[in-house]
């Protein structure tokens, strides 16, 4: 998808806003897994992101400077018995792309719903 | 238990992972393979949405094209990395170059012997070669250089066949040419000389020859006179020995 110059994709506008949400439940570091279910869960869709897109998406957001990752402590995840995670922080950079990002999101919401709705 | 599906979606998933990371930077494709492992692990483990093996296979087709392409991103910033290393290296080695050139240029040259003429090398290797362009005539008003002071061969002769040596009333030095000089060239030119009843030399016939040395040699020679001959003997011959080496002496007189 060709991107327009200042503008993010719709993608990136969903994860900023699912991240943006999970911090305003407290939650302050995400990892990829919970991130796509977030979104797919704000987008009411039963498949996740896929693993490519998903984690290109946050790459890309992490060099544009709207999200930030470090790598897990290992003794935790060795302690837990699982791999370790990459954990996502939303920048406040980030937290103004979710707002700004959420009107055109509603409205695109509102356009589907007027479509899919019997006239 | 993990379902069949699910383990083998699972093992196309990390088989497709290390796939398209082979050949990136350590860093890079540890982390992409840790973070994959780790968003496999949550599914399984994940007790609010459990996911089918053919939910996992449809989440990694959909997204192969934006696996290649980061993968493609990862390269590209590899090689933008590496071509800024040869750019670095290619300008210590212009700095290098160009450091070397000017120590030369600066530093006072050593002087050099003159270049053999194509003349002299044929002569020297024994091939026929086309003889050089005349020198440009000098113009009027020119200076005139003086050159360095003549060197001259030893030259002595005898009587041939039990004949006496006559008397030399008229001599000329052979000069040992620059060229010769500057490269070292030595050797004995032997050459015979028939001289009439008069005292001239009529005649002289290379017996030993040094191609670049003849040449000096046979032109002495032929202006040296001696004493004229008794009545009746109508010709000599005599032997000539000329010497080109370092012995030689400089001196301005030919006729010595």
């Amino acid at each position: 998808m060709r991107r327009k110059p200042g503008a993010l994709l719709p993608l990136e506008h969903a994860i900023c806003a699912s991240a943006a949400l999970l911090r305003r439940r407290g939650v302050k570091e995400f990892h990829g897994y919970e991130l796509a279910k977030q979104v797919a869960h704000d987008a009411d869709r039963r498949l996740l992101t896929a693993y490519g897109t998903l984690y290109r998406a946050l790459a890309r957001l992490e060099q544009m400077g709207l999200l930030g990752s470090r790598r897990e402590d290992p003794e935790i995840a060795a302690r837990e018995n699982r791999p370790g995670r990459r954990l996502y922080t939303l920048t406040a950079a980030g937290e103004t792309a979710a707002e700004v990002s959420s009107a055109p999101r509603d409205k695109l919401r509102r356009r589907t719903r007027r479509r899919v709705a019997p006239a | 238990m993990m379902p069949l599906s699910l383990r083998v979606a699972s093992a196309l998933v990390r088989g497709w992972t290390r796939l398209y990371t082979l050949g990136l930077a350590d860093h890079v494709r540890g982390a992409r393979r840790e973070e994959i492992e780790s968003d496999l692990w949550e599914s399984h483990t994940d007790p609010e949405r459990a996911q089918s093996g053919l939910q996992l296979v449809a989440r990694l087709a959909a997204g192969l094209a934006d696996d290649l392409g980061w993968r493609f991103e990862q390269e590209h910033t590899m090689s933008r990395h590496m071509k800024r290393q040869m750019a670095a290296i290619v300008a210590v080695a212009l700095i290098a170059v160009l450091w070397i050139a000017l120590s030369v240029r600066l530093s006072p040259r050593a002087p050099q012997p003159p270049e053999l003429p194509r003349t002299l090398h044929a002569a020297t290797f024994g091939m026929r070669m086309p003889p050089p362009p005349p020198p440009p005539p000098p113009r009027r008003g020119d200076p005139v250089q003086p050159g360095p002071p003549p060197v001259f061969a030893e030259a002595s002769f005898t009587g041939v066949d039990g004949m006496t040596a006559p008397v030399r009333v008229k001599n000329m030095r052979p000069v040992y040419p620059p060229i010769a000089i500057a490269y070292d060239l030595r050797g004995t030119v032997i050459l015979d000389a028939t001289i009439d009843e008069r005292g001239r030399v009529v005649d002289a016939r290379l017996v030993r020859s040094i191609p670049v040395l003849d040449q000096p040699a046979l032109n002495a020679v032929r202006q040296w006179e001696f004493a004229p001959t008794a009545a009746g003997v109508p010709s000599r011959v005599i032997r000539v020995t000329v010497v080109y080496g370092p012995t030689s002496p400089r001196d301005k007189s030919n006729t010595r």
